[in-house]
C-alpha cells in the first residue's frame, strides 16, 4: 500500500555536509528543501506563506544541528522531527489562531475527488490527526519513522491514523 | 463483534492493522458476509490511494524555486528570514480571525414535553428485526413511530417503519419523519445508480444525486457543510424539499415543482411559515439568495440565509470581493470587512452579529451599533438572544481561554472550548456545553456538570429550573435530568423530554435489539 518513493538521499553528501563542505552543504538544501516545503505545507493548512518562513527556518535549523545528527540513515525523520518543532515553536502561544483556521467545508454536490480536494480535505484536519496522515501518507514514512518525527509511539500514531481516515470519510460521505 | 454497527466504526482501525487478533479475526468473518461494510472498506483504500496520489503532487515549481532561493540566500545572513515571522503571524490571525467568524450559531434547544406522546411508564416498545441496521434507527418526533433500514436476504435494501418493510431497492438511506411523525420519505438508489425519494406509494424524479446541503451544527466544533442524502420536511408537515443534481446542474424540488438548474445550491431551508423555501445559489460566478420566487442582489458570494423567527425577513452575509457584509433584507449592514452569521431576536425586530477585521477587535453589533461590552475578548462568534429579545450571550476566547459573555460581562468559569449557550425559558439562566481536555461537561449557570466524551443535547425543564441531556461515556448513554443519572443504555434515540410539571423526563433507548420507554425523576 505504500508505494510513495522519493529519490534516496546521497549518504555522503550528509557526511561530507556534517563535515563543513559548503558545496555540499548546498547540495543537501537543494535535495532536501522540497520534502520540508512541503510537509509544512500541510502543516499550515497550504498556506504558502507560512510555509515558505518555516521551511526555511528547518532548513537553517537541520544545517546547524547537523553535527548532532547520529545516524545519517535517520536523516529524513529526522528533518521533518525539526520542522515539526519549527512548527510547534511558531504555533506557541497561538493556539487560538490554529484552532481559528479550522475551515469552514464547501463542498459541491456531483464533485468527484482530486488531488487538490484531497490535499484540501487534509488541510481542514485538526491536529493530531493532519501530521499523522501527512507523514503516513503523504511523505510515505513507515510508524518507526513517523515516531522519530513525533516523539509517539507507533500505537498512538496508528490510531491518530484511524481516527484521521475516519474523519475524511466521514466528510466524503456526508 | 458481529453487527455492522460495531464493525463498521472500527474499520480503519483494522485497515492499519490496530485491532487484535481476535477482533481482527471477528471483522474479516463480518466483511466476508456483509456488503455494505465491504464498502465502506473499499471507501477507505481508495481515501488511501487519493492520498497517495496527492503525494506525487507538490507545491508550484515556482514556489518551491522562490523558497529554494530565500534558503540559500539566508545561509551568509540568517538574521533576514527572522523579520518576516511578524507579517506570517499577522496573516495567519486575519485568515483565523475571518474564519472563526463565519461558523454559525446551532439553534438553541428548546424545551421539550412529552405529556401529550403518554410513554410515562417502562415499556418494551418494539423488537428490532435481526437483520436491522441499528446506525440507522430514527424515532419519530410523535414519539409513536420507528423507522430505519434492513438488509433482505435478497441482498437489496428495505426502510422498515415500525416493522413494515418497504420495497427493496440497491440501496436507501435513513428515512426522516416529517414534523407531526404521520408520514416519512428517505433517498432510494436504484441498480442504475439513480437517486430518488420515496414517501409512501410517491417516488420522485431519478437524479444522478438527491442531497440536502446545509451548514450543519455542533456544541463545541466547527460548523460545516454537508451533503446529506436526505430531504428536508416543512415545519407543517405539507411538503418536503431536496436538492437534484443532474449533469445540468443542481435544481431545488418542492413537492411537485422544479426550479435551476443552478451551478450551486446550498443552505436550502424552510420559512418558518412552511409557504415557501429559500437557498443560496450559484449560476456561473454570481452568487445570490433566493427567498421564495424572489432573487435576491447579485454578490461574488453568499452564505448563512437565515429568516427572522415570524418569516417576514431574511438576512445572510455577501461577499463583495475579499469584504464580507451583512444583508438584512435588501439593506447592508455596517461590517468591518469579516463579520459572523446573523440572528434574529425571538421576535424578529433585532439582529446581532459579530465584525472584525485585521485592524480592528472583533465586535457585537445589534440593530446596526456597537454593543459593549466590559469583558475584553481577542475573538467573539454566535450572538444568542434571551427568549424574552433583552438579554444577549456570545461566545468569546482570549488566548487558550474560552468564556461566554452575557451582557456584556465574562463570566468567571473558563474553558478549553464552549458551545453556543441558549437561555432558560424565563431568561434568566444560561446553559452551553463546554469542554476541557478530551471531555465534555453541561454548564448551567454556574453549575458544572459531570465529565462525559460527549454530551448532547441539553434542554432546560419547562420551570428552568433543571436541565436533561444525554451523556455517552465507554461507548455506553445515559440520561441526566438535574441532579439524576440513568443507568447505562446502548444507545438513547429519543428524549429527553420534560413532563409539563418539570418533575419527569420521558426518553427512549435502545438495548440490543430492543427499544424501551423509559422515565426518570428529575432531582
Amino acid at each position: 500500500m505504500m508505494v510513495v518513493s522519493h529519490p534516496p538521499l546521497d549518504l555522503g553528501l550528509i557526511h561530507d555536509a556534517r563535515g563543513g563542505n559548503a558545496e555540499a552543504r548546498d547540495r543537501l538544501v537543494r535535495d532536501v528543501y522540497h520534502r520540508v516545503f512541503r510537509y509544512f505545507l500541510r502543516l499550515t493548512r497550504g498556506r504558502e506563506d507560512a510555509a515558505l518562513d518555516g521551511a526555511q527556518e528547518t532548513m537553517l535549523r537541520i544545517l546547524r544541528a547537523l553535527p548532532e545528527l547520529r545516524d545519517p540513515q535517520r536523516f529524513i525523520p529526522w528533518a521533518l522531527r525539526i520542522a515539526t518543532n519549527v512548527w510547534r515553536d511558531r504555533l506557541r502561544g497561538r493556539q487560538d489562531v490554529e484552532r481559528a483556521v479550522e475551515a469552514v467545508v464547501v463542498e459541491e454536490p456531483g464533485r468527484r475527488l482530486n488531488v487538490n480536494d484531497m490535499l484540501g480535505r487534509v488541510d481542514r484536519l485538526p491536529e493530531p490527526y493532519r501530521s499523522a496522515l501527512t507523514l503516513r501518507y503523504l511523505e510515505g514514512l513507515s510508524y518507526e519513522a513517523m515516531s522519530e518525527v513525533l516523539d509517539l509511539s507507533s500505537g498512538t500514531l496508528r490510531s491518530h491514523v484511524a481516527r484521521g481516515l475516519r474523519m475524511l470519510r466521514e466528510e466524503m460521505e456526508s | 463483534m458481529t453487527d455492522c454497527r460495531t464493525v463498521e466504526p472500527r474499520l480503519e482501525e483494522y485497515r492499519v492493522d490496530l485491532l487484535p487478533a481476535e477482533e481482527k479475526q471477528s471483522v474479516e468473518a463480518h466483511l466476508a458476509g456483509c456488503a455494505p461494510c465491504s464498502d465502506v472498506l473499499a471507501k477507505i483504500r481508495s481515501i488511501e490511494e487519493a492520498l497517495l496520489q496527492a503525494a506525487d503532487s507538490g507545491p508550484s515549481r515556482e514556489s518551491m524555486n522562490a523558497g529554494l532561493a530565500r534558503v540559500q540566500a539566508a545561509l551568509p545572513r540568517k538574521t533576514r528570514w527572522k523579520e518576516r515571522i511578524p507579517m506570517a503571524a499577522a496573516a495567519l490571525a486575519l485568515l483565523g480571525t475571518f474564519v472563526w467568524l463565519l461558523g454559525g450559531p446551532p439553534s438553541p434547544p428548546t424545551p421539550a414535553t412529552q405529556d401529550s406522546k403518554g410513554i410515562w411508564e417502562e415499556k418494551r416498545l418494539a423488537a428490532l428485526p435481526e437483520n436491522f441496521d441499528a446506525t440507522s434507527l430514527v424515532w419519530s418526533p410523535s414519539g409513536r413511530s420507528w423507522a430505519g433500514r434492513i438488509a433482505g436476504g435478497d441482498k437489496k435494501w428495505h426502510v422498515v417503519i415500525d416493522g413494515k418493510p418497504g420495497p427493496p431497492f440497491a440501496s436507501v438511506d435513513v428515512p426522516v419523519f416529517s414534523p407531526d411523525g404521520k408520514k416519512a420519505a428517505y433517498v432510494a438508489v436504484d441498480a442504475d445508480g439513480k437517486q430518488f425519494v420515496v414517501s409512501g406509494e410517491t417516488r420522485g424524479e431519478k437524479f444522478n444525486e438527491v442531497l440536502v446541503s446545509r451548514l450543519e451544527h455542533s456544541p463545541t466544533e466547527q460548523d460545516v457543510f454537508r451533503n446529506r442524502r436526505t430531504v428536508l420536511w416543512a415545519p407543517d408537515s405539507h411538503a418536503f424539499a431536496y436538492q437534484g443534481h443532474t449533469t445540468e446542474g443542481t435544481f431545488v424540488v418542492v413537492g411537485t415543482t422544479k426550479r435551476g438548474p443552478y451551478r450551486s445550491v446550498r443552505g436550502l431551508c424552510w420559512c418558518p411559515d412552511s409557504r415557501t423555501v429559500a437557498f443560496e445559489a450559484q449560476i456561473a460566478s454570481d452568487s445570490f439568495v433566493v427567498v421564495g420566487d424572489r432573487k435576491g442582489e447579485i454578490f461574488d458570494g453568499v452564505s448563512q440565509l437565515t429568516f427572522s423567527p415570524d418569516g417576514t425577513s431574511v438576512a445572510y452575509l455577501a461577499r463583495e470581493g475579499a469584504r464580507w457584509l451583512v444583508m438584512r433584507g435588501e439593506r447592508r449592514m455596517p461590517s468591518d470587512g469579516s463579520v459572523g452569521p446573523p440572528v434574529f431576536s425571538p421576535d424578529g425586530t433585532s439582529l446581532a452579529y459579530v465584525t472584525g477585521s485585521e485592524e480592528t477587535p472583533n465586535r457585537l453589533i445589534i440593530d446596526g451599533k456597537y454593543s459593549k461590552m466590559d469583558q475584553l475578548a481577542s475573538q467573539l462568534a454566535d450572538p444568542v438572544f434571551s427568549p424574552d429579545g433583552k438579554r444577549v450571550a456570545i461566545r468569546a476566547k482570549n488566548g487558550r481561554q474560552a468564556f461566554i459573555i452575557v451582557d456584556g460581562h465574562g463570566l468567571l468559569e473558563t474553558f478549553d472550548s464552549v458551545g453556543v449557550p441558549f437561555f432558560s425559558p424565563d431568561g434568566s439562566t444560561v446553559a452551553y456545553v463546554a469542554t476541557r481536555g478530551s471531555k465534555q461537561l453541561a454548564v448551567v449557570g454556574s453549575d458544572i456538570g459531570e465529565k462525559f466524551s460527549k454530551v448532547e443535547p441539553i434542554v432546560f425543564s419547562p420551570d428552568g429550573k433543571t436541565v436533561s441531556y444525554r451523556g455517552e461515556r465507554f461507548g455506553k448513554q445515559v440520561v441526566v435530568a438535574g441532579k439524576a443519572l440513568s443507568e447505562e443504555f446502548d444507545a438513547v434515540v429519543a428524549g429527553p423530554f420534560y413532563s409539563s410539571d418539570s418533575k419527569k423526563v420521558s426518553f427512549v433507548v435502545r438495548q440490543g435489539l430492543e427499544l424501551w420507554s423509559k422515565f426518570l425523576d428529575v432531582k
